[in-house]
């Protein structure tokens, strides 16, 4: 048994060492093996590690002011602000409260989630915002009263253009449900505030 | 006799220097190729795969033509990746033919397999029509990053386009599916390569990753993970086939069903397969790699892409190469016969601005309305009509380099999409390419043939070089609009 187990590291190497030859040759064989066939193009298939944690902190603010379009008020207007923290390539979180008013209810809303401000790549560098989020609403219903709701959604900027997306429901204490289901289209002013000097990411290699 | 021998002396000597300087260029030559080599490795992020036999897919009747035979050749299966997938008369033909072809080999394979993979974003999600391609046994998903929390609702394209059959033959380009792409009376020009050798497994293995990825996310409780922790799951399973919890989606694959064996090479060419992919690398090797070729090039450039606004080192590398007086081609759509207008047209402008003043060939493509109004206003019906656009993304550096891709090389292919593509090392593959672009920037009074009766249509200009001129009326449209085409960069 000894022998085997000590044969059977030796002739993966060997293999290994082979295949590892032939695609230094341009030649190739087909993948049979998903070990030794990453190991062996680990240059060609390697992803980069530009974002790994560097150590860069970062706080991000992310005042929004905008429409929304759907139940429960099918037009409404929305001010929001969040917080966001993040460290580069390894958590980014944020929170916010926000208020929303429209023709059937007002309501008071606060979000946490994943995500933050973040840098965007367009010709220059500009800032923007992405995030996933959960979020509780106090809804006053004008008819049926106040609802508490809950709800998820994503939503996405770039410079000063955000847009949301947001499904839910909120349930009043006498049983009566309503249902979110919005799109936001916002205004948006993303700032970042680097909370230390480590550089947010790594130069490519 | 001294006459004899003085002559004999020179002979000796005219050729022992004529070898010297055949060896000095030779070894330049191979230098140089080793150094494309060592650069398409490293900067593309890939491998060379020798033995490789490719086809150019350029007329439109011959790329649907290549397409087909790949469906009607598959005996194991088929890998199709697209950005878009219409419900026009192509994009149906081709999906009831793929219908078809699944029924007819499922009779005698039953582990048959078709796996689609479409871009959501782009096809307004998967519709009712692939419904009835399910029913006979594919598997249609759709790619769409927004949905499973990956990125935003702007960064979520899926651009690559890939077909594969039985691990032994591949397409891919810049054609998807619908009319636009292989109508030879209303086409829209566009490349894509048909491939048979090694470096189909290279595509193969991009498109199972990207199903895998697809399969993974689509899970509803993977929009609750935080967007880092799936970034990385996606990158554990590219770098080392495997999710970091140790599965792979790939073991099933790894066998001769799907990796066959190539018993006699199919050709003699070497090929690198590219991708681009924002969640593995920031920024798209391709566009990396092609900002060094360009700064190396030194003797001739061409560029085709339907969208030219591109990141600010490639415009540079571009003008600075025109510059250094390598003859500098790029070739895009007219205004007249922009695939997109507005203010994503003028988003183009500052980078042919800044190439026309550099003293790079800018050719734009016209495609001519006029010519269209007089066909059918003659009632005739030509075999093929020149394109009404381009589509094309390739690149050719020199005389034996060219890049063939679904990128588009401008900020939204370098940041945000998913691409991939193949690099040909090959002088007659680019001489065959340079002799295209080189008809093509001649087309001028030709005519055109009917295929009903005796009647032809003359074809005055279909392509001009813009100059200065063109410089000052896209100075004059871009007005204000200036401080915006930055961003909408990022939308096309």
């Amino acid at each position: 048994m000894r022998i085997r187990g000590g044969r059977r590291p030796a002739a993966a190497l060997l293999v290994w060492l082979v295949w590892a030859a032939a695609v230094s040759a341009g030649a190739a064989e087909p993948p049979r093996d998903v070990d030794v066939w990453h190991r062996a193009l680990e240059a060609a298939v390697g992803v980069e590690l530009t974002d790994e944690p560097a150590g860069g902190w970062t706080l991000g603010l992310y005042p929004t002011a905008g429409v929304a379009v759907g139940p429960s008020n099918w037009a409404s207007y929305q001010l929001h602000g969040a917080l966001s923290l993040s460290r580069n390539g390894r958590l980014s979180l944020f929170a916010g409260y926000g208020y929303e008013r429209g023709p059937t209810s007002r309501s008071h809303m606060v979000t946490l989630g994943w995500g933050g401000v973040q840098r965007l790549q367009a010709g220059r560098s500009q800032r923007g915002f992405y995030g996933k989020f959960l979020r509780y609403r106090r809804m006053d219903d004008f008819d049926h009263g106040l609802h508490h709701g809950v709800s998820v959604g994503h939503e996405s900027g770039a410079g000063i253009l955000a847009l949301s997306i947001e499904l839910g429901a909120a349930r009043s204490s006498a049983n009566h449900w309503s249902v979110i289901g919005q799109i936001s289209l916002k205004l948006a002013f993303p700032v970042a505030v680097a909370l230390s000097r480590t550089p947010h990411t790594q130069p490519p290699p | 006799m001294g006459r004899w021998s003085s002559r004999f002396r020179r002979l000796v000597v005219s050729i022992l220097a004529a070898a010297a300087v055949a060896a000095w260029w030779t070894e330049a030559g191979a230098a140089d190729r080793e150094e494309v080599e060592d650069l398409v490795r490293r900067l593309g992020r890939t491998r060379w795969t020798d033995g490789n036999a490719v086809e150019l897919l350029a007329d439109p009747r011959r790329a649907w033509e290549a397409r087909l035979d790949l469906l009607e050749s598959a005996t194991n299966h088929l890998f199709i990746s697209t950005f878009s997938w219409y419900e026009d008369d192509y994009g149906t033909r081709f999906r009831e033919r793929l219908a078809e072809v699944i029924r007819e080999r499922s009779r005698s394979n039953p582990d048959f397999t078709v796996h689609c993979l479409a871009d959501a974003m782009a096809m307004g999600f998967i519709n009712n029509s692939f419904e009835e391609l399910e029913k006979t046994g594919a598997d249609v998903r759709s790619f769409n990053r927004a949905s499973w929390g990956v990125s935003s609702m702007y960064g979520l394209r899926m651009h690559d386009k890939i077909v594969v059959a039985d691990g032994r033959q591949a397409i891919v380009g810049g054609r998807n599916y619908a009319d636009i792409y292989y109508d030879p009376l209303h086409w829209w020009l566009d490349f894509g390569v048909l491939l048979e050798g090694p470096a189909v497994w290279d595509l193969q293995m991009i498109f199972l990753k990207a199903w895998a990825v697809a399969t993974d996310l689509a899970r509803a409780h993977h929009f609750a993970w935080p967007v880092e922790t799936i970034h990385r799951r996606i990158r554990a399973l590219w770098s080392t086939g495997r999710f970091p919890d140790g599965a792979s989606p790939l073991e099933g694959f790894l066998d001769e069903r799907f990796f066959p064996d190539i018993e006699t090479p199919a050709g003699d060419l070497r090929v690198a397969v590219l991708y681009d992919n924002p969640v593995l690398w920031r920024r798209a090797p391709t566009i990396d790699l092609l900002v060094e070729l360009v700064r190396g090039a030194e003797s001739e450039v061409d560029l085709m892409t339907p969208f030219p606004n591109f990141p600010d080192d490639l415009s540079e590398a571009l003008a600075a190469a025109a510059a250094r007086g390598v003859r500098v081609r790029l070739i895009v759509n007219h205004r007249s016969a922009a695939i997109r207008g507005g203010l994503i047209q003028l988003s183009t402008y500052p980078a042919l601005m800044q190439l026309v003043s550099a003293g790079a060939e800018v050719w734009a493509w016209k495609g001519s309305p006029e010519l269209f109004a007089e066909v059918v206003r003659s009632e005739c019906v030509p075999a093929i009509m020149p394109p009404v656009a381009l589509h094309g993304k390739i690149v050719r550096i020199d005389s034996e380099l060219v890049v063939v891709h679904s990128s588009n090389f401008n900020i939204r292919s370098t940041y945000y999409n998913t691409e991939a593509g193949v690099a040909v090392l090959d002088g007659e593959f680019n001489r065959q390419v340079r002799e295209l672009l080189d008809g093509l920037l001649d087309l001028e009074n030709f005519d055109l043939r009917c295929t009903n009766g005796d009647r032809q249509v003359t074809v005055d200009r279909v392509v001009e070089r813009l100059g200065a001129d063109d410089v000052a009326v896209m100075r004059d449209e871009l007005g204000p609009w200036r401080y915006m085409v930055d961003g909408i960069s990022m939308l096309w």
